[in-house]
């Protein structure tokens, strides 16, 4: 889970917050709700976790729910690599 | 998980419980910038544009917040409740208080319904045939004050709500749906922002309940300045040229700001109205992002009313790129969103409906919607091409001010074309030469 997580750290810093440092970037930082991500953002978010993870996301999966921050996004991940 | 009992429901319970930290001294200060807060509302009287009801919401959820506070988390959001269930027959009368509850309690019990999502659907569509009926007349045994709220409270959470209800394992408790359609700041502000299901379920306490609230007395206050601005825009008429007697290229400057500043009413009230969902541990994201610094076209579209942004998001723009995007990721984006600004015309006609009993089929709105979807859609084209992210970033300083101030002109006679009654008095506004000033 942790690997998980980091990967998914290291893309959004280097996407979408170059120069900022990891540690402000926690596993529960609102990336959806805060603001980091807008909707075309999301879908490249979304387009790396298929490809890198070798899941399939949906359309309701892109919610606040399973989305809006590292920690969430790492346990869907987690949970669809199990199925 | 929302909706049904397992582990990290507990989990989150438990960190949410620690969160209700109490601090009277911190309390006695919220209190009191709260009190101030409602003092200033009434001295700049706010309450004869926005409304008494308004200012009644405001005060009883201070009032409420000041027990609230002090509850443990398992009374809160019950607590929650009862008050905006108690408060509605005072403000807006027995009778539609119990109606709009029947018809609640009505999609909750076709909510849990056994049986398929095309049957819930069903029932659900019957009941928006009756309130169709209800608008136009055809029931006229109900009260008239019954379908704007019903159209306030329904008409977009409803859609959220059985979205989810449809994706989420479990039933949806009876608590997390009163809490979401039963908002005490909804019944003093009938154009309420688009709240999300389950970004209300997952905002629930997620930080100690004083730095919510006090990030909601924040925004309440970010709001009363707005709506000072626009009281002070509404009525300072002698400040701003006449629209009919324009006769030099700064007056119809003026006379646009004037009309596109007017949209503080709708930001500032979303500001307090979240603001107040904070004082009962809410922590709801913003619902306007420094709109007036909008760098695009597209920039506005995500800095403007965010909760109707990512309503569209949800609903509209993420379904249809998911079953468009076998056919090229680059189309499925354009496509869906031309569709999102279709659906937000509708919507909005539709939701004038509800409230004025008249669909609003003007010109001008269509066209509005129209022009600017295919400006978003031409921005957007723009910036999914390769690179386009990376140029945006290295532009100076002077350029992105200057991008700012063309997108902010753009949106002001835009805005004029939307709020102009017929194309001919928009053409003779910026005309103003030939009309002879």
């Amino acid at each position: 889970m942790d690997e998980i997580a980091n990967e998914l750290r290291r893309f959004l810093l280097a996407e979408f917050l170059p120069g900022e440092s990891a540690a402000n970037l926690r596993d529960d930082t609102p990336l959806r709700t805060g603001g980091i991500l807008d909707s075309v953002s999301t879908l490249k978010f979304v387009a790396f976790v298929e490809q890198r993870f070798g899941i399939e996301i949906e359309a309701h999966e892109t919610g606040v729910r399973d989305f809006d921050c590292i920690a969430d996004v790492a346990a869907l991940v987690q949970r669809k690599r199990g199925r | 998980m929302v909706g049904a009992v397992d582990a990290s429901v507990t989990v989150a319970d438990a960190a949410r419980a620690q969160r209700c930290r109490l601090e009277p001294r911190r309390y006695v200060v919220l209190l009191l910038e709260l009190a101030l807060l409602l003092a200033a509302f009434r001295s700049f009287k706010l309450h004869e544009l926005i409304g008494e009801t308004f200012f009644a919401v405001s005060a009883i959820a201070a009032v409420a917040f000041a027990l609230h506070y002090w509850l443990p988390l398992r009374l809160k959001e019950p607590a929650f409740i009862a008050i905006s269930i108690g408060a509605l027959p005072f403000l807006v009368g027995p009778t539609v208080a119990l109606l709009l509850l029947a018809v609640a309690l009505a999609i909750f019990a076709i909510g849990r319904a056994e049986g398929s999502n095309a049957m819930r659907a069903g029932g659900l569509l019957l009941i928006g045939a009756a309130c169709v009926a209800g608008r136009v007349g055809a029931l006229p045994w109900l009260p008239e004050e019954l379908w704007p709220l019903l159209g306030s409270v329904f008409l977009f959470r409803l859609p959220i709500w059985a979205y989810d209800r449809a994706h989420l394992r479990g039933r949806p408790s009876l608590r997390e749906y009163l809490t979401y359609f039963f908002m005490l700041p909804n019944w003093g502000c009938l154009l309420f922002p688009v709240v999300d299901f389950q970004t209300q379920r997952k905002s629930f306490l997620a930080r100690d309940q004083n730095e919510v609230a006090q990030t909601g007395i924040a925004w309440m206050a970010r709001g009363l300045l707005q709506l000072v601005i626009y009281t002070w825009l509404y009525n300072a008429r002698e400040w701003f040229p006449d629209p009919l007697l324009i006769d030099d290229p700064l007056a119809l400057l003026l006379c646009l700001a004037r009309v596109y500043l007017l949209y503080l009413r709708l930001s500032g009230t979303f500001h307090f109205v979240i603001g107040l969902m904070h004082l009962f541990g809410y922590d709801l994201p913003e619902t306007h992002r420094r709109w007036l610094l909008s760098s695009s076209l597209t920039d506005f579209w995500r800095r403007i009313n965010l909760y109707w942004k990512d309503f569209m998001v949800k609903l509209v723009w993420f379904p249809a790129y998911f079953r468009w995007r076998k056919q090229g990721e680059r189309r499925a984006q354009l496509a869906a969103t031309a569709l999102v600004f279709v659906a937000t015309w509708f919507l909005h006609a539709a939701q004038t409906f509800l409230a004025t009993g008249t669909f609003l089929w003007r010109a001008t709105d269509a066209v509005f919607w129209a022009i600017l979807g295919v400006l978003v859609l031409v921005n957007l084209a723009f910036e999914l091409r390769p690179g386009a992210a990376a140029r945006a970033a290295a532009r100076p300083a002077w350029s992105r001010a200057l991008r700012v101030a063309a997108t902010l002109l753009l949106l002001m006679v835009l805005w004029s074309m939307w709020n102009a009654p017929t194309f001919a008095e928009w053409f003779d506004l910026l005309t103003w030469w030939k009309v002879g000033g």
